[in-house]
This record gives structure tokens, sequence and C-alpha cells, in this order.
């Protein structure tokens, strides 16, 4: 931080108005990244608050953090400078919403709860289930490309962004995209932002496109006797014309008994293959008689959930990283991303690899995806759990795909890059950072290669 | 005839065979389905990553421009020259490297014609769901190059969805391999920004695609309206029910006239607009959405709505939709295409526009629309021996597409800005928005050697349409 | 003394026939045709795709390129398969603007000497005439007979050879005796009530060369109760004149049959080769720029003329037919399915066979490299068509292959002949109906 603190926070003070800021220690330090707690949290609510904020830090040499509610701030490498924070909790408005062009324009602050009740009474959705139960924002949604088991069907941020303002730490704001469906114009901007994690600029206003919701819905349980029959019935229903909305597998140590309302799954050692359906009640008959159909064959017990059982399931999958991440602080959550035919292998070689450090494991994998999240719950202290974690990474690279550590404790932390080591793009994105951030003025070090 | 000194060093880094460079030749490489520009100095053929590398290094080294191309479809000049440059042709990029379908992925290079993908994996029960009309001759390469879209792009969405992974060739010969098989690879979306950048920020040697499942079962509707007006509030009202089709696409009368001459497909001539609307997915689902989108129709003043009994009649119907260009171009000896994006509730009032911008200037113009997702193609009639028509129909097309920017729509939905309509960027985007664009540029292609004077606006022409009309035959 | 030989009072013109503006600037250079082209699709560039060739005949046109000897090779090197007139959003009669600059071509551009001699030889000596037609025959039969063929071609003499003279002399069709030449002039009872009158078009070398498949035409169509004319002063059809752009000769040959058919009071002229179908379908268009006098008489005659797929699948055609036990495929010919538009037909035939597992070929649409003479003239390219062909019949596991139309017969035979299951039959639709219908006859 530059020396003359005191004139730069007169500054931030005459641009946003005393009220809008604030360097009160307890609440700097509820805003704390990964043990480094900010010296002032301001408060803008205009975008081009935001671009005169970004602005002013970049002058001052200030290094900022924008985030609304805090549920993906633990996913990063620990910031190398972290002076302020930006909240965006001042910018919640809904700017335009066509229900019948199924777009909705919204500001970041605004929280995806906020938004789907909104839109339900067009009977319409923003189908995303990130971590967060509906808390996060729609700003850290799309900077983190945050998505949950609802991708199965609909994909994630990135498929649902139209387009965006962006504020820029030049104090500009920049449009990208807009508001209609298709549009090749200029560059894509908006995709380098999408999954970002705040680090090029802050979104200030996202374009989205909305989905009719499903008229009924109904879940499945199925109980495969181990991955090698998850894995067959993984096959049979990607390859069936079923389109489920959800499809999770849900996996843990025996004996692991993680929270009262927990998904029966985490309750024991069996493994359940969760199915969200959604359509008419015909839909739902012939999907019912199918999926029955390929457990029979595969003799998997089958059920079909009741609603709350249902809802109960979905919070919690949905939810994985976060809550489990509440219940057991010293955790360490991954996500592992790999083709999708791989998932059932690497479960089993994470189930082996957390025996081996007698370590108690729960497991969430999104089987249609190949996105698999590994919580591992016992603390097992930084070399150990470096240890493992670099086993599970090297088997996820040996199934040609990638390790992200999401959550862990911060003395490991500091033993690795959690995004894991960059590859022969990183010279592009490094320069993109420079070009849109030359002073390093935004979460500087937390993305890929400590950019 | 000896060769310059250029194209004896293209020679050495290729072949013989890869290198194209006498005048015959290279006057056949000044066009592209839009229009026609200059000649290139040479085109280069090559068939692996490393002979891109090579040209690449001579014409950094020489200090020529280099413009990808692939099979010369687009329709906003993309692939044709605008500076002095040499064209890299990749149509001899053409394996399809890897097809892996049990994680709906297939690996291909560039030259790939789109259609052929899909033919490759359907036997299989899969296929690459963008579909653009000219999907039968486009190549992968030039998807990427353009985000193509199609008809069915409303429920599938455009090729950035689709496109998982690139090897990239940059300007100074580095190889880059952005994305990946799996979703959600850590660091900044590289795909997501080369995917339509136009071949402007790299060549791309290789591309990840994602394949999708056919569906068990599809229905195909047409809908008749004696009103245009019914035609266009119908969309809405189908999307406002609920349903998503996975085609929903408009032809004027005048249109599908000449669309029924071409191909015989059985539209009704004597109608004033038809909606061609497909639903696909689960039997039960296709036959619900079939009957309520029928219902809806017909409250919507549709005078009937047919359903295609066989495959060869639902064929026929799309083989009627994807020529419909080509049909309007028996009518007159030259067309001009627009591409203009509004919000699918405008349609009605655009469509007045359309009339009134057609008696404006003495025109005749052909409405085809992606419907469902405002994606406009009104095709301008005209004949390129009459100049002052040629005049009327790039003021007309100017005007069509001022009123989809007015409507918070885009200048271009599918075909691209390229040589076309660079110059019209700055309607959409402000000076900061597009000093962004730049930067974007400049780490990709600092030199500026990927298709110069393409996409961002060059400032010699401010605000007009670049297209060299009626050029050619 | 037959039919060409009678010199028919057709000036011989030199009027341009030229690529016209009205044709070409149909054209909307959209590119759609690019992959239906097989030269494109093998060479990956613009001068040998449809649209660069028309694009090409344009700047002819307009001074803009010289009409040279590459110009002569770009157009020379397409197979006039016409697939591009099948993927042509626009209706761009293709053929037709080849053809012309083809005709151009023989007006304006001298070609080396021995390629002058090979084509005055061949086209004006050879195909007109039946009568040296047969004598040529008799040679080629007595050469195959002698074993001195088998000899010559085991052993790698023409290997040595310049040109590729090894690959070519595989193709050459066996002669097959008697000639077809006897029945010309005769009529065929319908068997069973005669339902139709129709003339047989017998074609030049199919005469000889495919006498067993225009005997079993007649034999099918009489089965099917037509009264089957074959007259006797029809000749060769000019189709490889036209192709060449020896339009004059051509239309020497077209009157000839005009005037040879016109004698016949019959409800269709049948023909069994796609090739022959497709020009004398377009007869008027050769007498819309000279001898205009004739152009109502083409018209006449050329709507008259019906594949013998097309007719038989759109009369009540008999469909008595012995099981037949076989994988087959289908490879369309250019001329059947781009030309005259036919595709349901053969198929719709086939399918009336019981037991007959007919597999969908991929690629089906695309030139196996036959292409009229092209296997011979531009015999590396016909050969790398043939083999992705090859390629694609493999991949169907038939083990029986049908087309409609002689040349494409002997481009897939020797395919066949050269690939390791060199027992697969390849057939003419024509032939595995007369074979069915001939075998349930016996039982």
């Amino acid at each position: 931080m530059v020396a003359d603190v005191k004139s730069a926070l007169k500054e931030f003070s005459a641009l946003l108005g005393e009220e809008h800021l604030t360097t009160d220690a307890a609440t700097c330090s509820t805003c704390a990244v990964d043990g480094k707690v900010p010296r002032l949290i301001v408060y803008p609510s205009t975008a081009e608050e935001v671009a005169a904020v970004l602005k002013l830090a970049a002058d001052s040499g200030f290094a900022l953090i924008p985030f609304r509610n805090r549920t993906k701030l633990d996913i990063g490498n620990p910031p190398e400078r972290y002076d302020m924070g930006l909240s965006l909790k001042g910018m919640n408005n809904v700017w335009h919403y066509e229900p019948a062009d199924l777009t909705i324009s919204v500001e970041p602050g605004l929280k995806l709860k906020e938004l789907q009740h909104l839109v339900a009474r067009d009977r319409l959705w923003l189908p995303l289930d990130p971590a967060g139960d509906g808390q996060a924002s729609l700003g850290g949604i799309v900077a983190a490309n945050a998505s949950g088991p609802l991708r199965h069907a609909y994909g994630s941020p990135r498929d649902m962004v139209l387009g965006m303002k962006i504020a820029t730490v030049q104090g500009k704001i920049i449009k990208t995209g807009g508001r209609v469906v298709k549009n090749v114009a200029g560059y894509d901007l908006g995709k380098l932002l999408i999954g970002s994690y705040g680090t090029l600029g802050v979104i200030v206003e996202v374009s989205l496109k909305l989905f009719p919701l499903p008229g009924r819905r109904e879940t499945f349980i199925l109980q495969p006797g181990n991955l090698g029959i998850a894995r067959d019935l993984r096959r049979r229903i990607l390859e069936s014309p079923l389109s489920p909305l959800r499809m999770v597998l849900l996996v843990a140590s025996a004996g692991t008994k993680l929270r009262v309302d927990a998904p029966r799954a985490f309750d024991s050692s069996r493994l359940e293959m969760c199915i969200d359906a959604g359509g008419s009640d015909s839909m739902l008959m012939r999907i019912r008689t199918m999926l029955e159909g390929i457990a029979k064959e595969l003799a998997v017990p089958f059920e079909s959930c009741n609603a709350q059982d249902a809802e109960n399931t979905w919070v919690h999958a949905s939810d994985f990283r976060r809550w489990i991440g509440e219940g057991h602080p010293q955790a360490i959550v991954l996500k592992i991303c790999l083709p999708i035919s791989a998932s059932e292998q690497f479960l089993s070689m994470a189930q082996q690899e957390a025996e081996n450090a007698k370590a108690r494991m729960a497991a969430m994998s999104l089987l249609g995806v190949g996105i698999v999240y590994v919580a591992v719950l016992d603390s097992l202290g930084a070399a150990d759990g470096e240890h493992l974690t670099r086993r599970l990474k090297h088997s996820a690279e040996n199934l040609g795909g990638v390790l992200i550590v999401e959550q862990c404790p911060l003395e490991l932390k500091m033993r690795l890059d959690v995004w894991g080591e960059p590859k022969d793009d990183y010279e592009i994105m490094r320069k993109l950072k420079m070009a849109w951030d030359s002073r390093r003025t935004l979460a500087p070090g937390r993305m890929i290669g400590r950019i | 005839m000896k060769s310059p000194p250029l194209i004896r060093e293209l020679v050495r880094a290729t072949n013989t065979e890869a290198v194209l460079w006498r005048a015959e030749d290279l006057l056949l490489y000044e066009y592209d389905a839009l229009s026609v520009m200059r000649q290139p100095e040479a085109v280069v053929f090559p068939t692996t990553t490393e002979e891109v590398v090579r040209v690449v290094g001579i014409a950094a080294q020489q200090g020529v421009s280099v413009i990808p191309r692939g099979a010369g479809t687009g329709l906003s000049g993309g692939a044709t020259v605008a500076e002095r440059g040499i064209l890299i042709a990749l149509s001899r990029m053409n394996k399809i490297v890897e097809i892996d379908l049990e994680n709906q992925r297939a690996r291909v290079q560039p030259g790939v014609v789109n259609l052929d993908l899909s033919r490759a994996v359907e036997d299989a029960g899969y296929y690459f769901a963008p579909d653009p009309s000219s999907q039968k001759a486009c190549t992968l390469g030039g998807n990427v190059a353009e985000n193509s879209g199609g008809p069915h792009t409303l429920a599938y969405g455009v090729t950035t969805h689709h496109a998982l992974g690139l090897e990239i060739v940059l300007s100074d010969g580095d190889v880059i391999h952005t994305g990946a098989k799996f979703w959600d690879r850590p660091g900044y979306d590289l795909t997501g920004v080369v995917v339509g950048s136009e071949g402007t920020l790299g060549i791309v040697t290789e591309i990840t695609v994602r394949l999708c499942r056919l569906p068990e079962a599809v229905k195909t509707l047409l809908a008749i309206f004696d009103r245009v007006l019914d035609a266009t509030r119908t969309v809405a009202a189908i999307t406002a029910r609920g349903i998503t089709p996975a085609a929903l696409e408009m032809m004027d009368g005048f249109t599908l006239r000449a669309v029924e001459a071409a191909t015989g497909a059985g539209y009704p001539i004597d109608s004033a607009a038809v909606l061609l609307i497909e639903v696909e997915g689960l039997r039960e689902a296709v036959e619900e959405q079939a009957q309520a989108i029928e219902a809806v129709c017909r409250e919507n003043s549709a005078r009937e709505v047919r359903c295609a009994r066989s495959e060869e009649e639902r064929a026929l119907l799309w083989k009627g939709r994807k020529n419909a260009f080509g049909a309007l171009g028996r009518i007159a000896p030259n067309y001009y295409v627009q591409d203009g994006v509004i919000p699918r509730t405008r349609l009605p009032e655009m469509l007045e526009f359309t009339a009134e911008v057609e008696k404006r200037y003495a025109l005749r113009i052909g409405n085809i629309f992606h419907a469902g997702d405002g994606n406009l193609h009104p095709l301008i009639m005209f004949d390129a021996r009459d100049r002052s028509e040629c005049e009327r129909v790039v003021r007309a097309a100017r005007d069509l597409i001022a009123k989809c920017v007015e409507m918070g729509g885009s200048i271009t939905g599918e075909h691209g800005v390229g040589v076309e309509k660079n110059e019209l960027m700055p309607l959409i985007f402000s000076e900061d928005d597009l000093e962004m664009q730049r930067r974007i540029k400049g780490v990709f292609n600092p030199s500026g050697l990927f298709n110069p004077g393409k996409v961002l606006p060059t400032g010699k022409m401010c605000g007009e349409l670049r297209i060299q009309i009626g050029a050619g035959a | 003394m037959n039919a060409a030989e009678e010199k028919h009072p057709v000036a011989a013109t030199q009027a341009a026939e030229a690529p016209q503006w009205e044709h070409y600037s149909k054209c909307i250079h959209c590119g759609l045709c690019l992959n239906a082209c097989p030269t494109y699709r093998l060479l990956g560039v613009e001068m040998d795709s449809p649209r660069g060739r028309i694009y090409q005949m344009i700047q002819v046109e307009q001074g803009r390129l010289r009409l040279g000897k590459p110009y002569a090779h770009h157009m020379d090197l397409c197979l006039n398969c016409r697939a591009c007139e099948t993927a042509c959003p626009s209706g761009v009669e293709y053929g037709r603007l080849v053809e012309a600059a083809r005709s151009e071509i023989e007006r304006a551009y001298r070609r080396p000497w021995a390629e002058r001699w090979a084509r005055k030889f061949f086209f004006d000596y050879l195909l007109p005439s039946r009568r040296r037609l047969e004598m040529a025959g008799n040679v080629l039969r007595m050469f195959q007979r002698s074993g001195l063929e088998k000899a010559l071609l085991t052993s790698g003499v023409l290997k040595i050879m310049p040109g590729r003279m090894d690959a070519v002399a595989r193709l050459a069709p066996r002669m097959e005796k008697p000639f077809f030449t006897d029945w010309l002039g005769r009529v065929i009872p319908a068997s069973g009530g005669r339902r139709y009158r129709v003339a047989f078009f017998a074609g030049c070398i199919a005469n000889l060369a495919f006498a067993r498949l225009n005997e079993a035409t007649v034999r099918l169509l009489a089965r099917n109760g037509c009264e089957v004319v074959i007259p006797k002063a029809q000749g060769c059809c000019g189709a490889l004149h036209v192709h060449a752009g020896l339009r004059d000769t051509a239309r020497q040959l077209a009157v000839a049959n005009i005037t040879a058919f016109a004698r016949e009071g019959v409800d269709a002229i049948i023909t069994n080769t796609a090739g022959c179908g497709a020009v004398l379908k377009e007869y008027p268009i050769l007498f819309e720029r000279a001898d205009r006098e004739w152009h109502e008489p083409a018209k006449g005659f050329s709507a008259r003329v019906k594949d013998v797929t097309e007719f038989l699948a759109s009369i009540d055609f008999c469909q008595d037919f012995a099981p037949v036990k076989a994988r087959a495929t289908y490879q369309d010919p250019c001329h059947l399915l781009h030309a005259q538009r036919i595709r349901s037909a053969p198929r719709k035939l086939l399918a009336a066979i019981p037991g007959l597992d007919l597999v969908e070929l991929k690629e089906a649409e695309i030139c196996c490299g036959s292409a009229g003479i092209y296997n011979v003239v531009q015999n590396e390219m016909a050969e790398r068509l043939l083999a992705a062909k090859m390629r694609r019949i493999d991949e169907t596991g038939a083990d029986m292959i049908l087309t409609a139309n002689p040349g494409c017969l002997l481009q897939l035979r020797a395919g066949v002949a050269r690939s390791t299951q060199n027992q697969r039959r390849v057939l003419h639709v024509v032939e595995l109906l007369d074979e069915a219908g001939r075998k349930q006859e016996l039982t």
C-alpha cells in the first residue's frame, strides 16, 4: 500500500460519501481473505461509482477484491496484497426484465434467490444452483462461472450470459454483448470475465437468458452396489433419450455422519445416484419407467423420492462445497474436472487414497458433466494434506483432467498453487491481465499462476 | 514464369503442391460468399500445425499479413483479403483426429466440413449441434472464426457453446492450447474469446468440440398465416407458453413462393407467412409440445398447421428453408442479406419497418428470420448492373441495421462483422468499448499480422457499410 | 450403313456456344457446392470447385483470364457429375455451363497434337460409326481371349509404359459376344398382355460390352407388359461428345436419333444408361443456339425419354421375384441422381425383392470416378475417387454392389477386382431384377 493512505481514504470518502465506506476493524475482518484483512471496505451504489473506485484504487496503488455475499472468497490463491474490499451489496437493481423475450438485466449484487423469486411469477427461472443456497449474487456467480448439478441439463453461467457491462481500473465502463440471444459483433469480452474471479474488471451489469420452468419435478434415487455399477448406470442413462435435469452420485466413507439433515448417502457407505427429472406427467411417467427398467437390468435398488427428501437432497448436493466446509473447517474441498468417462474411476482412486491417509471423505460427482467434488473431512496437517492432495492431483491428471483446491486450511494453501500449473496458454493470460489491469489492482495473485 | 522469393520460401516451408501463386489461380481467391475483395499474394495449403507455424513465420518476417480461410462460404468477407497478405487455406487440414463418444467429444482439424462431422457420428446417435445453412460446405474452422449459428441454435446454442478447446498458432509462431476436453479448466476462457474473433487473433489448427445426442423424436410443424403480423406475434406467444422449440423459423410470402418454385417442398404459395417450427426430445414431450404449439398458432389466427408426416417431408421442408437464400437468388441476379438481431417481441414492429424501407427505396425484400432468436435475414434483391439500385440497396440495409440497434439489438447475429460491418461497430460500441477490444487484439496479435482490416473499425469510412456490392457475378 | 454415317444435313457451325450471362449470373458464389464436388473434395482448391469453375468462365468472358492451358485443365478435370447442381440452392445449371465452356475451349484452344489425334480418332471416327465400333470390339475381344491381355497385364510391361497405361488397360470392358447389335431392328413382344409400347435405346459401346445387360433390360421390359421396339437406325447418343465440347458432332448424332425414334409411336424411349439418358433428355439444349429447326423435334423426343428404373417404378411393375439372400448397397449414378434427379425409383424397385438387405451407402451421391471416359483421360483422379468409394462400400459390409449405369459398373468392378473381397458381385439394378424375376418363373 502506498504511503499516503489518509489522503486516499479522503478521496474515496469524497467519491462515495462517508456512509458508503468503512474502516471499522470488525467489519473489515469479516471480509478477510485467506487471513488477510482489508483496511477499508467501500459500498458503491452505481456502475459509475464502481468505475471511479477502481480507478482511484489503481491510482493509489491499492489492491482490491470485489465481493457481495462472500460465498466463494475461499476459492483462489492467497491474495498477494489486499487493501480494500469492494462490496456490491448496494447494487441490486433489475434494469430490464422482459418475460416474453426470456431476458433479464441485473446489477451484480442481486442474489440468485431474489432473481428466481422475481421471474418465477412468469413461470421462468435461471437454471443455476451453485453452492450458497441462493445467497450467492449474480455478479459473483458469473465472475466464478459457478454452477451446480443443474449444469447437467442447462450448462453454466457461460451459456446464459448474453452481455455485460464491466467497470475497469481505467475508470471506464465497457459494454460487451447485448440483451439479444444471438450476437457476434466484436470480440466476446464477456467470456474473459466469466470465471475470472474478479481479476480483470468488475461486472456492474449482466444480461442473462431465462428459461421456462419445467412443469412437474420428480427425484429418483438409485443405489448402485459399487462404482463399476454406477459407471454402467451412467453410461446407460447418457446413451438413453432420457434427459434428466440433474444427475449426481453421492459417495461417502463408511461410518461418515455429516449432519442430521444430510442426504442419506452421506450417512453410510452406500452410493446414491440422485436423478432429478422435469416435465409433464406423461414425461415423468416415461422417465420413471425407463429408469426403473435400467435399474432392474443392472439389479440396482430404485425408488422415487418424496418431495421433502428431494428438496433436502438437492439443497445439499448443490451446496456441497459450502456446507461440508461449514461443518468441517479443516476440510480440504477439491474440484476435479475430468472427461465424463473418468468420474467413477477417479472416485475409486480417491476412496483408496483417503483410506490410505486414514481420512474420511465425501464426494459429489456430476456424472454427466465430468465434475467431481471431493471433501477430505479429517484434519490431516499441512504435510499429509499436501501429500494427499498431490496424489489426487496426479490421479486426476492421469485421467486427463485437472484438480482445483477450492477450500483448505491456510497453511496447506501456502504450499500449493490451488489451480495447478499454468500451461502453454498462460503467457497470453498474463498479457491479458496486464492489458486490463497493468498495476495488478484486482485480486492480485489469486488466479492461476498467481497472476 | 519464375516464382518470387516469397513464394520460394513458402514452398520450402511446405511443398510445391501446397502453394498457389500464379495470377490465374490467385484470381479465384478474391471472393467469398459475400463479396469480391483483393487478390492474395499467395495461397498456402498447410496440412499440419508445423506447416502453419512456418508459414506464419515467413509472413511475419516478410511483413505480409496472413488471412485464414475455410470454405469461403462466409457472409461478411472474413476470408477475403482486405490488405496485402497471403491466404492460409485450411481445406486440406480436414481430418477428424479423434471421436470419443463416451465423453461426447471430437477433435478435428479446422478444414473438416460441419456436416461431415455430424455424418461421421450419426450412426452412433450423435451430432454436432450448430447447423448454419451452409453446413454441407462450411468448415468447423470457419464456424469457430465466425461463432456460427443456424436454425437449431435456438435450443442448443451457437458454436461458442460447442467448441471447448482450440490449438492456436499465434503471430510470434507460438502454439497454444486453450480449453480442454473437460469443463472448467482453470484460467481465463481464451477459447471463448477466440471463437468469433474472425481469424484476427490467431490461426486455429485444431478444435475440440462437444457432440450432442440425437433426440429420440422430432416433429416439424408448418404454421400458415394469412397475415404476417399474426405470424410474428405467434413467435413470442410460443415462448410465453413455456415452450422452447429446437427451431422456430419464419419466411414471408414472397420468400416462400421463391422457395416453393425452387424446391417444391409443399410450401403454400398463397399465404402471407409461414412459421417452421421443430420440437425434439422425448416422444411424450414432443407430442405435447407439438399440440401446444398448434393451439398457440391457431389462437393467433393461423390458417392451417401442418405436421411433416415422414422424414422425407421433414427433410424437404428444411431443404426449402436452408436453400431459401439461393431460391431468392433465382428471382433477381443479386441479393444482399442482412443479419440484424432484435428482441423477439419486437418482430411485428420490425416487419412493418422493413415494409416501409422496401417502399422508401423501391426495392424487393424477402424476409427470412430465425424468429425464435430474433435474428433477421432480410434479403434485398437487386441487379448489380443497375448502379442506382446498388446505392439504394446499401442505404436500405443501413436503415434496417440502424433500426435493429435502436430496438436494443445487434448489427450481426451470426454472419460476423468482417469487412462488411466493421465501420458500423460504433453504432453499438463506444470508443472505450472498442479500445478494450483493440487491447485484446493487441495481446494475441500484437503485430497485426492476422486478418487486418476486419472486425474493428479502420476509421476510413466511418459509419458505412463496406460491402462492394455486385462485384463479380 | 447406320445413323450417323447417313450424314444428316446439319450445318457444321462455329457459332460461339460460350457460357451465357443468363445462366452464370444465377451463381451467387455461396460455395454450397464445394463439398459436393469430387475434385474439390480431393484437391481443396477453388479452381477445381464448381463455384471456382464458373468464376473462371466469367473471368474469361470479361477478359480477365486467358482461355489457355490452365483454364482448359480445370475444365477438363471436372467430372461433369453435376453433384453441384443438386447442392445448388440457386438452380445454376452447371452441366450446361461446363459443356458450353468446353465447346468454347474446343473452338479457341489448341490442344497438344497427341491429344488432338486421340480425341479425333475416338470421338469422330470410332463412336459415331457402329461398323467401326464393332470391328474394334472384335479386335479387342480377340486380344482378351487370346490371353495376350492377361499376359500383358501380369507381365508388368505396361507399368514401364508412359502415362498410366497399366491402370487404364485394366478398365477395358469385356467384349460380350454375341453383340447386342444383332437385336437392332427387332420388335420384342410383351409377355402376358401388352400394356405399353416402348422403344429401347441401346447405346453404342454398350452393344458390345454390355450385350447381356441390354438383353436383360429388354426381357425385363417385356415381362412388365411392354412391347419393345429397338429401332435399327439409332446410334451413339453423343453424351461423350457433349461432355467433351464437341457439339457439332453431338448435334449430328442427336438428329440421327431423333429421326430414328420419330418413326416409332411409343409411350417411352427407355435407356439403361444414365449418362445417355441425361443427354437424351437434354437434346433441346443442343439446338438452342444452332440448328434451331431441330429444337422442337428434340423437345418432343426428350419428353419421352425415361431411364429404365424411372419407367418401371412409375408403372405397376411386376413384383414377382425369387428371394435374393444378400446384403447389398446401391451407388447412385451421378447422371441418374444429379442430372435426372432420380433417387427413389431404383430403391423402390430393389425394395420389392424379398430377402434383399439394402444398406444405404454413405456418400452414395459422390461420383465413383467413372464419369464417361474420365477414368481413362483423368485416370489418377478417377483412381483416387474409386479408392474412396471402395472404402465406403467396405464399411457397409455389402456382398453385392448395385448401381444403374454401365460406366459405374466398369469402374466399381475394377475396384472390387483389386480389393481383398474380389468375389463381391457388381450388378446393374436391371440385372438383379431380371435374375430374381427369372428365377421365380423357374420355380
